[in-house]
């Protein structure tokens, strides 16, 4: 009885003493900011380096006094397409932080940075700020804000900013701040090339360039996660980061999906008769029988021209054979090259025959040797249909030349009608 | 006398104390599939040393908190010093893991089905009540289950197995724990045919030791038992033992050097002034088990019983997300990744940052705060919607990854004795579930943490890749929140086994067969932004059909000496880890994973003299067709890789001395001596597939593994003891061992023909790539001494205390391994780590019984 007693109080007893000590650890209060004692505008840091390198100084600019720099955050590195930098803006322009190491900062946020011991220099005489602590020196404020490009074009991308400029360097107006450019291409689109090289890690530029001719280069880190991406065809929009290596325009891109260029199967060569003319482009037509020949004509109400031909003359039907040549193209660098065009016509006849050839050197198109092409024909009724995209992977030769014959006999013959000739490759 | 309205009261005490300890205790442990994603080491897949049980547990690449809890009363002098003085070396006895011993508690299998090995942890600090087994190690028949080359251990537990009494103890220790208090009552069966046991233990310490470790752990046990008639007894046993421990890690040989000291923990930092460990591991599984013993006759008996072991346990680590890593380890954080690079100013400033700034060494945890709570961060849905200047994404978490087990069994043992015959037989069912998935234990400061899988953001411009729960996309997790992944493994598994033992004149024989069933499959209950159709729902069933056989004699010259030779083979389910490319993401299974099969012989002599005694064994074990999945960081590709290695085959041979003789009744010497060769006898083959990714790297790869030694224990261990028993209850005793053949377990993914590549024919660094490392040889010299009083006829006390490592020696590496990330261009960038030995440690106990 007294021993069980003894046993109760001590389970007890040591029940209570198990059931105590759950370690809670207390959060301190958070870090104090880092400290406030005066603002600098981006352009002021810009002027400062201008000062400072004006005179060929023997170590690179350090700020000493405790100094800030507030702006927005324009560019991060969650695609991995920036790698310990960002880009911010205030109101006077946009500079480019880079950090002594990567993450926690995003487009949107509001940051301000406390210069003191930070570095001001260039690469490739784009200023930045350099060797930033990420966790010492900048302080976020708010997260959140719409960051908007500025549409620009691309030759206003290449105006000097003379009130900053010196001759050590050029600074561009919109240097190191987020743009949208409308209507460009890639010199390389379609061309099978990807952004940068995913494999090696290695950085990739590509020209970008519009209807002027301008032109800029778009770089881009292999380790992006775009890098291994194909660089798209055709026209379109893109917003980027303006940079500059050495004075030429150079764009970074934040996200793959800001580049809004169509992507897939291109046309490396169109002929479109829109310009009323059959032989612009080095075009030609060759008489092998008869007279009857190809014109251009916008008839049935068409938008814009096409070509045409027919053997009705003076009601009747006239017995021709009549080849419309397109110029030699070099397709060996192509990778899947393919035909395409539209068709139509109307009124019973031979039909008219694609053709192509590798060895046409001018002259009658009887001096070569020319192989049919199966194309998907029009029903008739002069509606135009595709021809679908015909394979000429068999002929990735460096003079090829497409043909289309035109055969009349006294007796019948159709109107054919040819638009959009183009060569695509993806 | 004790009345029932007595019986009732402590049985209804006794219930709510246990009970209560269920609900007290919200934590969990024993988890082997926890991989760490940013882990530079990956998992190490190494269990607890047999005999040398422990808090902690599997996969654990460390051993200074493992506490011996299961104290080996074996009669056996080799596997007393392998019990008492070879387990601080890690000593696993014939290199043996844990599931090659089958651990029962009152004839139940208490092992782990996805693992095969049980959890020491389960009952750690019930000592009172687990101490009185019956194990036998090696092949040997079992009365009691189908036990293989490593033999079995059943403790009896049940109430009306203990003597009347009451026993208090009192411990103390400079070791894992500082202190220990033991109590346990048992009633004894009463005339009124009930029996009841109940214990309790509490062990606790901080930084007894290793600094920045702590071990906090509660015991509970009750067992009841009424006897109906002289044929038939109900037996309720159970128990749970909640473990809370802040645990320490292996580190790089340049950490130590640094730090000034070979106990160096990299898991710990200062938060506000006071450490905190960021590796903690909590357990609580309890287990109730109910019998029924059925006794028709003297010599025939019944056992039947049901069981249910739930619980969880989870184990914390750091996570974070675009950000540096925390660890103080880190690679980069070392001096030597600057001086290799030549760049002696930075090397030398983190040098001295090393030795005199501690939140250089340690985690820096209010650094960690303060960078989450600068962290402003919108949703990319929410921006423009006003400016945040409150919400704060988390760059660093701690999170808890969890196992939550359900097991639920069935046991029937049938013993039954007809003259020389003794025919044991049973079958049993287990149908067991594992829920895994990761909480967030702390958001350290931070709003909120994104679920998503920072590395498969750089897969690709796809949004939803790195989503890992696709259903929620950029979810927002806080704490207490389930994230990352979700999944079951659920096992069936029915075996039937029977046995024969026959006795005549000088031979004692015995056979015994078993067979069993095992469907495996995984249940993911969260679509990964991955594995969008593969990571969600039921995998295919996974089957496994497996049997075992096993045979002995003995044969008896005279009284005195025996001799005998016993052999078993079967054939077993591998770790579910392997089977699954990917058991955290997807219902992938891995290809070519199949039965392990293990074959064992032995041959022993065996003297008994009065004063005298004496085994020496020869043994020889293969286990073939085993798996291993690891999954690191693998440099080549810049991505984490799960690494299978399969068709590993390991043979372990060796000889057991063990001789004891009594001179003069008082004085005592003991001799252990072990030699073994456990080593790979052919070679494996590899595959490696990105981890978060279908992508599969390579298969089929060989690797050369043929002749490389197994590591993680001394293969060559010896010990010479003497023991004083004076005449007044008191002895004192002193034991000098010496390990050797010590060595590291070889990075399979070094030893392969794409390793070499980059080097000519006869390049010295060929050695450095694909050598074995041979740990020094070393010895301990450890005491023992106690004495006991009688106090009135009825009351005893007893004092004992023990000291290990008494030449203070600091030096001895007791564990090491190659990290499986490793740089082809430069080895010392990813270093081999170690594990020391401690230096001279006690444990001091008195214990009052009456």
């Amino acid at each position: 009885m007294k021993r069980l007693t003894i046993f109760y109080c001590i389970l007890i007893v040591s029940t209570v003493l198990f059931t105590s000590c759950k370690k809670k650890f207390e959060e301190p209060e958070p870090k104090t900011p880092p400290a406030v004692s005066g603002y600098i505008t981006i352009d002021s840091i810009i002027k400062r380096y201008n000062t400072y390198y004006g005179v060929p100084p023997n170590k690179v600019y350090k700020f000493t006094d405790d100094v800030n720099v507030t702006g927005i955050v324009t560019a991060d590195e969650v695609s991995g397409n920036l790698y310990k930098s960002i880009f911010i803006k205030d109101a006077t322009g946009g500079i480019k932080l880079n950090f002594t190491y990567a993450g926690g900062l995003y487009v949107g946020d509001s940051i301000r940075v406390n210069l003191k011991g930070v570095k001001l220099n260039d690469y490739g005489k784009q200023i930045q700020l350099d060797s930033i602590d990420l966790e010492k020196s900048v302080y976020k404020i708010s997260s959140g804000t719409i960051v908007k490009p500025r549409k620009v074009t691309m030759n206003e991308l290449k105006n000097i900013n003379v009130a900053i400029s010196t001759s050590l360097i050029t600074q561009y107006f919109y240097q190191n701040e987020l743009i949208q450019l409308d209507s460009v291409e890639f010199d390389n689109g379609a061309k099978n090339f990807t952004y940068a090289d995913a494999v090696g890690k290695g950085s990739v530029s590509h020209v970008l360039f519009n209807t002027d001719g301008a032109k800029v280069i778009v770089r881009t880190s292999g380790y992006a996660n775009f890098a291994g991406a194909l660089v798209p065809c055709g026209k379109g929009s893109i917003v980027a980061i303006v940079g500059q290596y050495n004075g030429a325009i150079q764009l970074t891109i934040r996200q793959l999906n800001e580049v809004k260029i169509s992507s897939g199967i291109c046309p490396v060569y169109v002929k479109n008769f829109n310009d009323n003319s059959i032989t612009n482009g080095g075009w030609k037509t060759q008489n092998v029988l008869g007279n009857i020949n190809w014109v251009t004509s916008n008839a049935g109400g068409a938008p814009n021209y096409y070509a045409a031909i027919s053997n009705y003359v003076s009601s009747s039907n006239q017995a021709c054979e009549t080849w419309l040549i397109s110029p030699p193209f070099n397709l060996t660098n192509n990778f899947n090259p393919m035909l395409n065009f539209e068709n139509a016509y109307n009124y019973n006849g031979p039909a008219l025959q694609a053709m192509i050839s590798t060895n046409y050197n001018g002259g009658l198109p009887t001096t070569a040797t020319w192989t049919p092409l199966n194309y998907t024909a029009s029903p008739g009724g002069f509606a135009f249909v595709s021809s679908g995209n015909i394979s000429l992977s068999a002929y990735k030769t460096n003079n090829v030349t497409i043909a289309f014959k035109y055969t009349g006999t006294g007796s019948s013959g159709s109107t054919w009608e040819l638009d959009n000739i183009a060569i695509l490759d993806y | 006398m004790i009345n029932t309205t007595m019986i009732k009261k402590i049985i209804c005490l006794g219930l709510v104390l246990f009970m209560s300890s269920l609900y007290s205790q919200v934590s969990q442990s024993d988890s082997t599939h926890i991989t760490d994603t940013h882990s530079d080491t990956s998992k190490t897949n190494f269990n607890i040393p047999i005999f040398n049980t422990t808090g902690a547990d599997a996969d654990s690449d460390m051993d200074q908190q493992d506490v011996a809890s299961l104290l080996q009363s074996s009669r056996d002098v080799f596997i007393q010093f392998s019990s008492f003085q070879f387990s601080s070396a890690r000593y696993r006895m014939r290199g043996y893991q844990t599931e090659n011993q089958l651990i029962l508690i009152n004839g139940i299998n208490v092992s782990n089905l996805e693992t095969g090995a049980a959890n020491f942890s389960s009952w750690g600090g019930l000592n009172d009540v687990t101490r009185f087994s019956e194990n036998r190690f090696g092949n040997t028949a079992s009365r009691v289950g189908f036990s293989g080359a490593g033999g079995f251990t059943n403790m009896d537990s049940k109430a009306s197995s203990f003597r009347k009494g009451t026993r208090i103890s009192y411990g103390n220790a400079n070791r894992a724990f500082r202190n220990r208090v033991m109590v346990t009552h048992s009633t004894g069966m009463m005339q009124n045919g009930w029996a009841l046991t109940l214990s309790a233990s509490s062990r606790t310490g901080d930084e007894v030791y290793v600094p920045g470790t702590y071990f906090r752990a509660n015991a509970f046990y009750l067992s009841l038992d009424k006897r109906i008639n002289e044929k038939h007894l109900i037996s309720l046993t159970s128990f749970v033992a909640p473990v809370e421990q802040g645990r320490s890690a292996s580190e790089q040989l340049e950490a130590y050097e640094l730090a000034g000291t070979n106990y160096y923990n990299s898991l710990w930092g200062y938060q506000n002034g006071e450490v905190r460990n960021s590796s903690v591991r909590k357990t609580s599984r309890p287990m109730a088990m109910l019998s029924h013993i059925y006794t028709p006759s003297l010599t025939s008996r019944l056992t039947t019983s049901v069981f249910y072991n739930w619980g969880k346990t989870s184990q914390s680590g750091l996570n974070w997300n675009n950000s540096p890593n925390p660890r103080p380890n880190y690679y980069r954080y070392l001096p030597s990744y600057f001086y290799n690079q030549g760049l002696t100013a930075q090397g030398d400033a983190l040098t001295s940052l090393w030795q005199n700034d501690v939140n250089t060494r340690q985690i820096n945890w209010d650094r960690l705060i303060a960078m989450n709570q600068a962290n402003f961060y919108t949703m990319p849905s929410q921006v423009g919607q006003g400016l945040n200047s409150s919400e704060t994404r988390a760059r660093y978490i701690l999170e808890d990854r969890v196992e939550n087990i359900k097991s639920f069994g069935f046991n029937t043992i049938y013993n039954k004795r007809i003259e020389n015959l003794f025919v044991s037989a049973g079958l049993n069912g287990n149908i067991f579930k594992n829920n895994q998935y990761k909480t967030l234990n702390d958001l350290l400061g931070a709003t909120f943490w994104l679920d998503y899988d920072q590395f498969a953001s750089n897969l690709g411009v796809d949004a939803a890749f790195q989503q890992n729960d696709l259903a929620n996309p950029d979810k927002k997790i806080f704490k207490g929140d389930k994230f990352g992944y979700d999944y079951n493994v659920n096992i069936n598994k029915v075996q039937s086994w029977g046995q024969a033992e026959y006795s005549i004149n000088k031979f004692d024989v015995y056979v015994g067969a078993e067979f069993s069933t095992t469907q495996v499959w995984r249940e993911g209950f969260v679509a990964n932004g991955k594995f969008p159709t593969d990571s969600k729902g039921k995998s295919d069933v996974i089957s496994f059909v497996n049997y075992g056989v096993k045979g002995g004699v003995t044969y008896k010259i005279n009284g005195r000496n025996f001799l005998t030779a016993n052999g078993s083979f079967l054939t077993r389910p591998p770790e579910v880890n392997n089977m699954f490319l990917s058991e955290q993401t997807r219902n992938e299974a891995t290809n070519g994973v199949t039965s392990e099969q293990v074959g064992s012989y032995e041959f022993s002599y065996l003297a008994k003299y009065p004063g005298f005694k004496a085994r020496a064994t020869y043994y020889n074990t293969t286990m073939n067709n085993q798996s291993n999945t690891r999954v690191f960081w693998h440099d080549l590709y810049n991505n984490n890789v799960n690494y299978i290695v399969t068709g590993l085959n390991e043979k372990h041979q060796g000889v057991e001395i063990g001789i004891e003789k009594t001179l003069f009744t008082s004085h005592v010497i003991q001799g252990a001596f072990g030699y073994g060769n456990y080593y790979y006898t052919g070679n494996a083959k590899a595959q490696a597939w990105q981890s978060n990714n279908n992508v599969e790297l390579y298969k089929d790869r060989t690797v050369y593994l043929k002749n490389y030694r197994l590591g993680g224990t001394p293969q060559m261990v010896s010990g010479l003891g003497y023991k004083y028993q004076g005449k007044k209850y008191w002895f004192v005793s002193a034991t000098f061992n010496y390990f050797g053949e010590f060595y590291i377990e070889p990075n399979p993914d070094r030893r392969t023909a794409e390793a070499l590549e980059a080097y000519v024919e006869g390049d010295g660094k060929i050695q450095d790539v694909i050598g074995q490392e041979k740990l020094p040889d070393f010895y301990t010299v450890n005491a023992n001494a106690g004495k006991s009083f009688r106090i009135k006829g009825k009351y005893f006390l007893n004092f004992n205390a023990s000291v290990n490592n008494i030449l203070n020696d600091k030096n001895i590496i007791i564990w090491g391994f190659e990290q499986l990330r490793w740089d082809v261009g430069d080895l010392t960038k990813f270093p081999n780590k170690y594990q020391y030995m401690l230096g001279t440690t006690f444990m001091l106990s008195a214990t009052f019984s009456f």
